[in-house]
Order: structure tokens, then sequence, then C-alpha cells
């Protein structure tokens, strides 16, 4: 279960406060998918930032399996990132020396595992996604999919229990976005917990339910399933 | 930790791989001076000790205590040149010469002391032997000039040959100390006045036969060395160092022991008969009993010169050696300290390089945050990068130093015109340089790793 409480994020930008996330209470149940639409600058990508423990709440509390983050020191928050929690991005962020199975194997490392056991686990999710040809080519020489394929398989490859993507398609051509759908899609079926900001309205219909943001606040909720959130 | 960061950090480095050997390059030249200097300045002062080691340590040298009113020009090796120019000269020109060197060797003081009553009186020694030196007109066949006519002791010849560097002969003979007319000429005045074993000149107007001629001195050019081949490497400088350290007199009779190429030499027992009425600037050499205190006969020679009240200073090679030493001490930290400064331009060099980078990956660094890389792992990154340019850096500077220095000592070997010099190296200099290279590519990647690590993951991200 993801809880936020009355959460408040400013920012100050010189002598200007910006208020990206203004009381937001919000429960997400674990095993859900939630999609997150509103404009520009309401907001969406500063909440997923604070649930993937990249940002720190300046007021309210979030809790993450019943961990309250707010608690939690920086090593303790890149330890949350690196075994419970796995972020998907728009612009891909994938690691522009490294090819695409050291990329996706940098998560296992950084959380521990020992080369080997990385390289190989990397390895399987990258076929998984069908680029076993495309692993050893550094992202530059991959395409659009396949580089977010890449990212989405990173973000996996640590079997994290919360899925965060920040306009995976905003990217992305029709055809390969839909690609990218589906493997966002196969999530529900695995039990993770999704949250997908998005402008994307083939990915808010497959959602259990969708957040309408605007200003920093949550404007409405629409609960698609039994499993929908509260308000 | 499983994460490998020198492996990330490799990477890091190969992909701006210009920018890294430049940066790489900066650490290069400051190692290399370093080597470099340090290991020729060991070099010089190897030979330089070996050289009072081959004399030994257990020698005292008794000088002149006040110095002299010299006329420089007449005692430097260049004047004391016999030449044609001067052979031309008109007869009162001649004459005038003569009389301004004479002048100019009485002001050397007559204190001597006898060296039989010195080993009397002082029992811890063993040997003795005296050299004494004056500036004389010479005249050959076709060439006249001033030059410089040693007067060794059969003593001094005996046992403190390694005292006169080069003195080997290679024509002729030696000096039957019993004949009144014999001479023996270094090779350089004797192929510049033209003359060989046999022949005949004169020394303020007496005739002399010309015995023997020795060999060039290897390490002649300028100034020439003590003793052997440790004296080969002794340049200018050091013979400089080794007469200051002598002091007044002495400085001048060190100077004319070392420029056996140049000189005439003559027995000193009938140099004293000849030239009764002229003084003659005298070094008395004493050899101290094997385990006795060098300082302590020092003190005793000291205390007897006083009491006779005899004008010479004892000094032990050992003192000369210590003050030499001091001194390319010296130059050695003031020659490492501007390598040094190469060094540190290179190490902000390094900095300026990591810095850079930092704002270039800036986006890395938020990715890596992203996936779970904690604080001290990106420190880490940035660290082991820096490092590692600074540790490839001093590797390679130490092999280019090492390649360097054979090449410095080499050329100038050739400069001081020796043989054997050469570079010392030792475990310590190549750990230290590249520990200190090390440890220097961390400094100077220190704050830019810090300012890394300590990046907002969510500004890191936003960054282009």
């Amino acid at each position: 279960m993801i809880s936020l409480r009355d959460v408040h994020k400013v920012y100050h930008r010189g002598e200007n406060e910006v208020r990206a996330v203004q009381g937001l209470t919000l429960d997400v149940p674990d095993g859900s998918f939630a999609a997150v639409i509103g404009p520009s600058g309401s907001g969406k990508s500063t909440l997923l930032h604070l649930i993937g423990c990249l940002d720190t709440p300046t007021a309210g509390e979030i809790e993450l399996d019943g961990m309250n983050l707010s608690r939690l020191s920086s090593n303790g928050r890149a330890e949350l990132r690196a075994r419970r929690v796995g972020f998907v991005f728009q612009k891909f962020n994938l690691l522009p020396n490294l090819s695409a199975v050291e990329n996706v194997e940098l998560p296992l490392l950084l959380a521990g595992s020992a080369r080997p056991d990385a390289r190989r686990r990397a390895q399987a999710a990258l076929r998984q996604v069908n680029l076993e040809d495309r692993m050893h080519h550094r992202p530059a020489e991959l395409s659009g999919g396949e580089q977010q394929r890449v990212a989405i398989v990173r973000a996996l490859v640590n079997n994290p229990h919360v899925i965060l993507a920040d306009e995976p398609t905003g990217n992305l051509d029709t055809v390969t976005g839909e690609q990218v759908i589906r493997l966002l899609k196969e999530l529900k079926g695995q039990g993770k917990t999704a949250i997908v900001v998005t402008h994307n309205l083939e990915i808010a219909a497959v959602a259990d339910f969708v957040v309408y943001m605007r200003d920093g606040r949550r404007v409405e909720s629409l609960e698609r399933t039994s499993q929908g959130g509260r308000g | 930790m499983k994460f490998n960061l020198a492996a990330l950090a490799w990477r890091d480095i190969q992909s701006r791989r210009a920018r890294s050997w430049l940066t790489v390059l900066g650490v290069l030249i400051g190692v290399t001076a370093i080597v470099a200097l340090i290991s020729i300045g060991a070099g010089v002062e190897n030979a330089v000790l070996k050289q009072y080691a081959d004399i030994g340590y257990d020698v005292i040298l008794l000088t002149p205590r006040v110095g002299i009113s010299r006329p420089a020009a007449a005692l430097t090796q260049e004047s004391a040149k016999p030449t044609k120019a001067v052979a031309e000269t008109s007869a009162t020109e001649s004459v005038d010469m003569q009389t301004q060197a004479i002048d100019a060797t009485a002001l050397i003081p007559s204190e001597s002391v006898d060296p039989e009553f010195l080993r009397a009186r002082v029992p811890a020694i063993v040997d003795v032997g005296q050299i004494g030196t004056r500036v004389l007109w010479v005249t050959s066949t076709d060439v006249s000039g001033f030059t410089r006519v040693s007067a060794p002791s059969q003593g001094f010849l005996r046992k403190f040959s390694g005292l006169l560097g080069g003195y080997e002969i290679v024509q002729g003979r030696d000096l039957d100390p019993a004949a009144n007319d014999e001479v023996v000429l270094g090779a350089r005045i004797a192929a510049n006045m033209g003359v060989e074993a046999g022949a005949s000149i004169k020394i303020e107007g007496t005739p002399f036969t010309v015995v023997g001629v020795l060999a060039p001195y290897k390490g002649s050019r300028g100034a020439a060395a003590i003793s052997g081949d440790a004296g080969e490497a002794l340049g200018a400088a050091q013979t400089e160092a080794l007469a200051t350290s002598v002091g007044g007199g002495g400085a001048e009779i060190i100077r004319a022991l070392t420029n056996t190429d140049d000189a005439v030499f003559v027995p000193y027992e009938q140099a004293q008969v000849m030239w009764t009425n002229r003084s003659m600037s005298t070094m008395v050499a004493v050899r101290v009993r094997q385990g006795v205190s060098v300082v302590d006969t020092v003190e005793q020679i000291n205390a007897v010169l006083n009491a006779q009240g005899v004008s010479m200073t004892p000094i032990s090679t050992q003192a000369i050696a210590d003050q030499v030493q001091r001194t390319l001490g010296m130059v050695k930290t003031v020659l490492a300290s501007i390598a040094a400064i190469a060094l540190v331009v290179g190490a902000v060099g390094m900095m300026n390089t990591m810095y850079t980078s930092v704002l270039e990956r800036t986006r890395s660094i938020g990715i890596l945050k992203s996936i779970g890389a904690k604080d001290r792992q990106v420190l880490g990154l940035f660290l082991i990068d820096s490092g590692l340019m600074g540790l490839i850096g001093g590797i390679l500077g130490l092999g280019v130093g090492t390649g360097l220095s054979f090449v410095g000592t080499s050329l100038l070997a050739g400069l001081m015109g020796v043989t054997s010099f050469s570079p010392v190296f030792t475990p310590g200099l190549f750990i230290g340089v590249v520990g200190f290279s090390l440890l220097l590519g961390c400094l100077a990647g220190a704050w830019p790793a810090w300012h890394a690590a300590r990046l907002d993951p969510v500004e890191a991200l936003a960054a282009e």
C-alpha cells in the first residue's frame, strides 16, 4: 500500500515559491495500476518523485508498505530506490556509456548482486522483450522503442514492488508506444503496484483508477475496478 | 560491495578519451619532472660522495687560513693557458706580466707546518704529504704564458695521489725527487705548448726537462675532479662547493689540485730549494689512524697549529663531504619543489576536468541515483575516476621520467665531459611517486566528487 497524507511540496526558484503539490492525500493499494493525468505543471511528476524517494515532501507523510519515507536517511532512500522501486522515464534515461545489458544489470549490482548473476538475469530479462540481438549495443545505437524497452527491463529487473513511470510513451511513435503499453499491461498480471503519469488515454483506459491533478491538487479520481482508490 | 565502481569509472574515462589523456598528460609532465630531477640529483650526490669515500673519510686537509688576494684572471684556467698570442707579446710586456704574477703570488701566506713535526705531535696521524702551488711564467720554444705549477711531495704522491685527479703518466716517466730540473706536464698544457717527453721548457727563465706527460683527465672541462672514476662526476659546481667549503687559500689549492690538465708538476723538495725567496701556497694532507676519531684529531691538530702560531685550518674530508651534501640537498629540494609545482598545475587541470565531467554527467548522476546509487557510491565513482587518471599519469610519468633521467645524465655527462654518471632510482621514489600521483588524483577529484554526490537527483535528472 502506498499512502500519502496531506503531502505538500514547495520549491524555491530564487525569490519565487512553486507549490508543486498541495495537500495531496492518496492511497494506492498493492497490485493496483494507477494512472495520473493532468496538464503540465500540475505536480504529476513531483508526485512520482516523492513516492519513489527521489525527493522529500515539504510537509505531510508518505508511507510505502508501512514505512514512513519522510524519516528515511539519504542512504535509506537510495536503498529503497534500489530494491523496492523501479523508475521508467519519458526520456528513457539510460547511461550512454553502457550497453543495454550493462544498463540493465546496473540496478542489480547496486543492490548487491554478484556480477555473473547480474549479467545472467539482465540477459534473460532483455530476451523477454526480444532485445537479445541488441543487448550489447549502446543507447545511441538503439531506436526509441528499444531504448524504452531497455529502460522498462531495467526498472523491473530487480523485481521491485512498485513501478513508477513518467510519461513512458511520451517520446515514442504510436507503434512503439503500443509495445510499451503492452509491457505495462503485463505488470497488472504480475501483482506489482504501478503508478503511471501519462497523457495517453490508452494507458489511462487500462488503469484500475485514474487520478486527475491540477495545480498540485487532486481534483478528481475515477475508479474503474473494485480495487479503485479513494478520495 | 559487488558494484564495480572502478569498471564504471574506467568506462567514463574512455568515453572522454581525448580530455582524459590531456589530463593524464598534465600529471605525467609533473611526475616526469620530479622523477628526472630527483634521480639525477641523487646520481650527482652519489657520485660526489663516492669521490670523498674513495679519497677516504680519514683524510684531513690543512690549508692556509688567510685568503689570497688573487688577480682572478691569473688563476683561471683560460688565462693560465699559454697561448701563441701571449708568446707574441713584446719582451717588455712579458716582464710586466711576470712582475704582476709574482706580486699576486707573493700575497699567499707563507705559514705552513712541517708534516713530520705534526706527525710527531699528533700520534693519530699515520700518513702525511704536502703540495705547493704557484702561478709562474712558463716558456717553450714556441709558446709562453702563465700557468699553475704544482709541487707535490713524495709523501703526497705516494699516499694522497687520490687527491690529484688524473695523475697518470702516459708518456715518459714520473718525477725523480732528487733531480732539480725535471717537470711532468698535464695533457692539455703539453699539447698547447707543443712539447713531449724529452723536450725542454723554462720556468721563470730556468730550464727544465719534460720527463713525463699525464693522461688527459676525462672530467676536465672548466673544472676537473679530485680523484679517479668517482671524480669524473664532479662538475664545476661540485668543485666550487668543495673549494668554498675549504675556504680561503685552501680553495685556491683545491682548484690547483683539480686542474692537472693545465698544470706543470715539479717535486716539492726541489720547489722548496728553487723558490726559497718566494712563497708557495701549501696544503698539507694527513691520514688518521684507523679507529681514531677524525673530529678529535682535527682538534688536536688545531691545538698544535695554534701553539706553533701556524696560520692553517684543518678540515676533514668528512666535513667537506657533509658541506657538499648539504649544498646538494638544498639544490635537490629547490629542483624538486619546482617539479612539484608542475605536478600541482597538473592536479589543477585534473580538478578542472573532473568538475567539467561532473557538469557534463549531471544527468547520468541523476540516473544512477534513481536506480539506487548511494551518495558514497557516486562519490567513490568520481574519486576512482580522478584517482585512476592520477595513477595512470604517475605510472606513465615514472616511465618517461626514468627514460629522461638517462637521457639527461647522458647530456649532462657530455656537457661535463664525464662518463661514469648515472641517475639513482630507489623503490621509495617509485612507490612514492606513484602513490603521490594516486593521492593527488583523488584530492583533485575530491571536491567535484563531493559536488556530484550531493546533487539532488530530481535536479540532476532535469539537466540537459
